[in-house]
C-alpha cells in the first residue's frame, strides 16, 4: 500500500470518529433539551394551579389531605398506563382528612397493644 | 364570569394570568386546594409529574457520565489513529501522558511496559495499531452501555412527558368545571 493511500485510510477513520463524537454530543443535547422543556412545563403547570413550588404543593397535600375520589381517579389513570403508585406519593397521602361532604375517608389508626414479656 | 376554553398549558396559564387581574380571581384561588376530587387529582398528578421529573434528571446525570466515558474513548481512539498516521512517514511517533494513562486504565496495566517513562512514549506503527484495536474494543463496550442508557433515558422522557400531560388535562378539566359552575351561578 502506498504511503498516501495508507494516510488517507487512517484519516478516513479519524473523520468517522469525529462524526461519532458529533452524533454523541447531539444526542446528549437532545436529552438535555427534552428534560429542560418538561421541567419548564411542570413549573408552569404548578403556577397555573396557583402554586409557587413543588414544596408548596407537598405542603398543600399534607395540610389538606387528598379527596379519596380524586386519589382513586389518579390510581386508575396510573393503572391505565401500566404504572403503579410511587411509594413517595403513597407515603405522602396515607390518611385522608374529612372532605367537603363531611365523610371521614380513612379510619383512625389503632394503637398497637403493648405486650409485657416476663423474663 | 368570563368563560375560558383551556386546551393547552398556554391557555391554562392565560386563565391564570386573567384570574390574577380580573374576575377570575376567585376561580384561580380555588385551584389552590385539593379537597374536591378533580383538584385532588390535579394535585397528586402534579406531585407525580415532579417525581417523574426527578427520576428523569437522575437518569440524565447517569447518561451524561457515560457519555463522557464514551467521548474520552473516542478522543483516545482518535489519538491512536493520529499516532499511527505519523509513523507512516516517521517510523516512530510519541504518545502523551494522558494517552498512556488511558491505555493503562482500560488494559489493566497490560500496556504498562510500553507506556512507562523509560520508553519515552515512543511507538512504532504496529504498536499504535494494537492500541487502536484495544481502544476499539473498549469503545464497543462504552457504546453498548451508552445505548442502553439512551433507551432508558428515552423512556424516562416519555414517562415524564405523559405525567406532565396528565396534569395539563386535570387542570384543564378543573378550569372547565369552574367556568361552568360560574356560569350556572349567573356569574
Amino acid at each position: 500500500m502506498s504511503k498516501t493511500r495508507e494516510v488517507e485510510e487512517i484519516e478516513s477513520k479519524i473523520r468517522a470518529i469525529d462524526q461519532e463524537m458529533a452524533a454523541a454530543d447531539k444526542r446528549l443535547e437532545r436529552f438535555k433539551q427534552a428534560a429542560a422543556d418538561i421541567k419548564e412545563k411542570n413549573k408552569r403547570n404548578l403556577k397555573a394551579m396557583g402554586l409557587a413550588s413543588p414544596a408548596e404543593l407537598e405542603k398543600l397535600i399534607k395540610d389538606q389531605g387528598i379527596h379519596p375520589d380524586g386519589l382513586n381517579m389518579f390510581k386508575d389513570a396510573l393503572a391505565a398506563k401500566g404504572w403503579t403508585m410511587p411509594e413517595s406519593l403513597a407515603k405522602l397521602v396515607p390518611t385522608k382528612k374529612e372532605t367537603d361532604s363531611g365523610k371521614t375517608a380513612a379510619a383512625p389508626v389503632k394503637k398497637k397493644k403493648r405486650v409485657k414479656i416476663r423474663l | 364570569m368570563t368563560a375560558v376554553s383551556a386546551t393547552s398549558t398556554q391557555d391554562i396559564l392565560a386563565a391564570y394570568e386573567l384570574g390574577k387581574t380580573g374576575d377570575l380571581e376567585a376561580m384561580t384561588l380555588q385551584i389552590n386546594s385539593c379537597t374536591n376530587p378533580i383538584q385532588a387529582f390535579a394535585c397528586v398528578a402534579a406531585f407525580f409529574a415532579g417525581e417523574q421529573e426527578t427520576i428523569m434528571g437522575e437518569k440524565l446525570e447517569e447518561y451524561e457520565a457515560q457519555h463522557n466515558e464514551y467521548k474520552e474513548c473516542l478522543q483516545y481512539s482518535k489519538e491512536a489513529h493520529e499516532g499511527k498516521s505519523e509513523t507512516v512517514s516517521n517510523k516512530y511517533s510519541y504518545s502523551g501522558s494522558g494517552f498512556d494513562d488511558y491505555m493503562n486504565k482500560i488494559s489493566d496495566g497490560k500496556y504498562s511496559s510500553k507506556m512507562d517513562k523509560g520508553n519515552d512514549g515512543k511507538h512504532n506503527k504496529e504498536e499504535w495499531q494494537s492500541f487502536a484495536d484495544v481502544i476499539n474494543q473498549q469503545k464497543d463496550m462504552e457504546s453498548t452501555d451508552l445505548n442502553k442508557l439512551s433507551t432508558e433515558m428515552d423512556m424516562a422522557v416519555k414517562d415524564s412527558s405523559e405525567a406532565e400531560q396528565m396534569v395539563v388535562n386535570a387542570v384543564k378539566k378543573m378550569i372547565e368545571l369552574m367556568t361552568t359552575q360560574g356560569k350556572g351561578a349567573g356569574g
